[in-house]
């Protein structure tokens, strides 16, 4: 009992440890955003003497995070719903028919999971600069789509292979059409993997830097991820506004998080069970 | 049996995913394969094949020797950190302790930012002086100041493959408890009652049981630690030297800085190559040892 009491102790002794680790630097993200920058170097580890709040609006103003928002807001959403979209069309058919050459369909699709994507950074972007697809949303909308779609098609498949045939049929008797069946059925039904497939893509999308650092270079164009990635020339050593800006980037994925904490752990392990 | 009511012209239902996935995947890489033999210049349209001089190039200029070595001891770290951690804290979050909930929060909020934001907060973490760490030094009574974890030579690239251990715990970590969660509890119960210790029960029924989720979740951070760019990238930019320069920041520099996309398009061939071989060798060795409950 002695021992057990002891090993307790010490297990939480670690873990909290651990959080401290994990969650002190965003404390100290959120604190350094609100004091000047010779109380970031005097008093490291208080609150500050006065707040600076007006740190949030020159960052916001500065790196002209609103076009990045609204930016990374389009592309995400686009690149969502085309993800859900096509994906779920595919995964439909493959999980409804047999046919000859089904087995070369997935596996391509397989083949899509294993190669490394960053390995076609550089012959994308001639072919997006041959297609004249740079410096517009497509850049960003099309590869993120195309990367998102095996992961989506395996899991959507799995799951649509788990309905009976039958609905189908009595939905055809009742006079649906096909595209009625899969807009009216399917996909309500599949409602459950396509919000796991749906929370995988948009952390993918949202948080994406390299893709969007190598297809946009127009400012108007610039999503969140870039629009923060003018800080490191120039501002770095303003350290109240370069974290004021981390701040207004990191506030809305932890609110995110808490809302839906419980369906983002799920997707995420179903996902990579599945990948 | 096909369904008896569904059409073959329904088979069009693949083509847009089909169509997108070859236009902006596979088309792209084969023609990776094309530019590597060739002096492309990604711009002038014209180019010429010149055989093998790109890979020859990237071997004698050490280039290969260099970024492949750093790319591997950061997969290696990478992985044995992440995994043993996640390990670990799966363990501890599987048993009945007070404040789960907020552990596991705590680990999985890094794996919600943006590469671009983590690697910003560790830089200020680890700035000489008055970052973070070098602030508890000086409060410590330690020489803070001195301390350069990025800037020099020996501990740039552990301190850069630290903020991706971070980053990913929490991903790795929620694999494993949901791997722990499947254990049948009456395996458990006929280990203790055959006497095994709480450390035999783990050792000889929960690890073999998480072979599933093990293989996953080495697999899965052994193809992110390959790839790695983004913290390099932000956080050191592949110095000092060549310090930090992983194989993708090296193709990232030949392309987009030195317009060199032919000798970029060779050492991402030998990436690819790279990539693929350690994946599938990993994926097969580990497939061997799964167990079923």
């Amino acid at each position: 009992m002695q021992l057990r009491h002891w090993r307790n102790g010490l297990t939480n002794g670690l873990m909290t440890v651990y959080a401290l680790v994990t969650l002190y630097p965003l404390f100290w993200l959120f604190i350094s955003s609100v004091k000047s920058n010779e109380e970031f170097y005097s008093r490291p580890f208080r609150f500050p003497t006065t707040w600076h709040w007006d740190s949030f609006s020159r960052a916001w103003k500065i790196s002209d995070m609103g076009t990045g928002m609204f930016n990374s807001v389009i592309v995400t959403a686009v690149s969502l719903v085309l993800t859900l979209v096509v994906g779920a069309l595919a995964a439909y058919v493959l999980s409804r028919f047999q046919f000859r050459l089904k087995w070369l369909v997935m596996g391509v699709f397989l083949l899509g999971m294993l190669i490394p994507i960053h390995s076609t950074l550089v012959p994308l972007f001639i072919v997006m600069n041959k297609i004249h697809l740079l410096n517009t949303y497509g850049a960003l909308i099309f590869p993120y789509a195309a990367f998102e779609l095996p992961i989506a098609i395996f899991i959507l498949q799995a799951y649509m292979n788990t309905f009976p045939k039958e609905i189908e049929e009595a939905a055809f008797i009742d006079g649906m059409g096909y595209w009625g069946i899969f807009a009216k059925m399917m996909l309500p039904l599949s409602a459950p993997a396509l919000s796991t497939v749906g929370i995988l893509a948009v952390l993918r999308f949202w948080n994406d830097f390299s893709f969007a650092l190598v297809f946009i270079s127009k400012p108007a164009l610039k999503t969140l991820p870039l629009s923060l990635s003018m800080f490191a020339t120039g501002y770095m050593t303003d350290y109240q506004l370069t974290m004021a800006a981390l701040a207004i980037a990191v506030i809305p994925t932890i609110v995110v998080y808490l809302i839906f904490q419980k369906s983002i752990m799920q997707g995420m392990v179903a996902g990579a069970v599945k990948g | 049996m096909n369904s008896a009511v569904l059409k073959k012209t329904m088979y069009w239902f693949v083509v847009p995913a089909l169509l997108m996935y070859l236009v902006f995947w596979i088309y792209p890489i084969l023609k990776l394969f094309q530019y590597s033999i060739s002096d492309y210049n990604g711009y002038v349209q014209q180019f010429n094949y010149i055989g093998f001089d790109n890979f020859k190039q990237v071997f004698k200029d050490g280039i290969v020797g260099t970024s492949l070595s750093n790319t591997l001891i950061y997969t290696v770290i990478f992985v044995v950190f992440s995994n043993a951690i996640a390990l670990g804290l799966a363990f501890v979050l599987n048993m009945k302790i007070r404040a789960t909930g907020l552990y596991r929060t705590a680990a999985y909020i890094p794996t919600l930012f943006s590469a671009i934001v983590v690697g910003f907060i560790w830089s200020y973490v680890y700035m000489p002086e008055s970052g973070l760490i070098a602030s508890v030094m000086n409060w410590l009574g330690m020489n803070g100041s001195d301390l350069n974890l990025l800037g020099s030579y020996g501990s740039a690239l552990y301190a850069i493959s630290a903020v991706e251990v971070w980053k990913h715990i929490g991903t790795s970590t929620v694999i494993y408890l949901a791997g722990l969660q499947t254990v049948p509890q009456d395996l458990i119960e006929a280990g203790k009652i055959d006497g095994a210790s709480s450390w035999k029960i783990t050792r000889f029924i929960r690890i073999p049981l998480l072979a599933t989720s093990i293989t996953i979740n080495v697999t899965l951070s052994v193809i992110n630690g390959l790839k790695a760019f983004d913290y390099p990238f932000i956080m050191t930019n592949g110095g000092p030297g060549r310090a930090t320069s992983t194989l993708l920041v090296d193709i990232f520099r030949m392309a987009f800085k030195e317009q060199q996309f032919g000798l970029a398009s060779a050492l991402a061939v030998i990436s690819f190559a790279v990539i693929i071989l350690i994946t599938t060798l990993f994926v097969t060795r580990l497939n061997k040892r799964e167990v079923s409950a």
